[in-house]
């Protein structure tokens, strides 16, 4: 065996690519040579060994990116290209709906009323004695 | 490190369920990791962070497509690969695109004194190995070693066959064991027949 299969084998065991056979082989091999043991020790602990993980800086961009997803409409609530509106304003607007609604009825209603009124005018004046006078001394007398 | 399986786990839950602490501990599982394999192909941390956002962006609008996919990890680097690539075509700089560009940067080699048994020089020497090791061998370590991902998936991520993962791996392990007077003679045993992956 070369020294480059020597290699193979050992990082394909580091990182749990290596057959049981070739587990086995790479075994019988290192505990033949107990010269090794401390380096194959140190490399397989180097391996293992993992700093702490940060999560401030993933917090962080988690934030940000919940952020933008707002920004283009984007809802987690399964909901997508959806745009939010609350519900306060949308109240507000159907009562100001309706007060212009009524404001129109009645002023239509006044306005028929209104032009109702000038086709009869003399609804207003019912009662009252008009005079002309056609000549000097002729004078008819006009009920209404 | 991350794997498979637990990433699985997670994207079934954004699926099925529109889980959204799944789909921020997914997040935050491998934001890092997505972050650092972006920035070291676009070389801008602004541009990185923006990327593995547009990434995350995708999962949540493809989950239902999510779930049927075998190396999810594979898929993650894949698409961030894809994207980084899409943003240098736009800014012109694909010269940027070959690995042997990358900027990687290499941050689990941490030495716990309670744990290893070095001296200072053995130490000083190591982190001088790591920084010296080829560009491509350099990825294909971090990928394996820090990222979790298989031969196999770092193979089809850049487009390598196994053999070369399975050679770079030798020579970045060989090299960390040359700081700890570590040499291996040629030997006299046969080799048991590898499998074929």
């Amino acid at each position: 065996m070369s020294q480059e299969q020597f290699w193979v084998l050992f990082s394909k065991k580091l990182s749990g690519e290596a057959s049981a056979e070739e587990l086995a082989f790479l075994e019988s091999m290192i505990q033949s040579h107990p010269e090794w043991q401390y380096a194959i020790q140190n490399l397989t602990d180097l391996w293992r060994s993992q700093p702490a993980e940060d999560t401030s800086a993933g917090e962080d961009a988690l934030m940000l990116h919940l952020h933008r997803m707002n920004e283009l409409n984007i809802s987690l609530d399964g909901n997508s290209q959806e745009i939010q509106v609350s519900t306060g304003p949308v109240k507000k607007l159907k009562r100001w709906y309706w007060a212009a609604a009524v404001l129109l009825v009645m002023a239509g209603l006044f306005s028929i009323r209104s032009l109702s009124g000038s086709s009869n005018p003399g609804d207003e004046v019912a009662g009252q004695v008009n005079e002309i006078s056609t000549r000097p001394g002729n004078v008819i007398k006009l009920r209404g | 490190m991350p794997e498979n399986d637990p990433i699985k786990r997670l994207l079934a839950a954004i699926a099925f369920a529109n889980d959204q602490a799944a789909y921020k501990e997914l997040f935050m599982l491998l934001h890092g990791r997505l972050k650092q394999f972006a920035y070291s192909i676009l070389k801008s941390q602004e541009e990185a962070e923006e990327l593995v956002s547009d990434l995350f962006i995708r999962v949540w609008e493809k989950r239902d497509q999510l779930t049927s996919i075998e190396s999810p990890l594979l898929y993650f680097y894949t698409t961030a690969k894809n994207l980084a690539f899409n943003r240098l075509k736009q800014q012109k700089r694909q010269q940027n695109a070959s690995p042997e560009e990358w900027l990687v940067q290499l941050n689990s080699i941490y030495f716990d004194p309670e744990q290893l048994m070095m001296t200072e020089e053995m130490m000083r020497q190591i982190r001088q190995a790591i920084n010296n090791l080829p560009p491509r061998c350099r990825i294909i370590f971090k990928l394996v070693k820090e990222d979790g991902l298989k031969y196999k998936e770092v193979a089809e991520l850049l487009q390598l066959s196994v053999k070369t993962i399975e050679a770079q791996m030798a020579i970045a392990l060989r090299r960390l064991g040359k700081c700890m007077q570590l040499e291996i003679k040629e030997l006299n045993i046969s080799t048991p027949a590898t499998k074929k992956s």
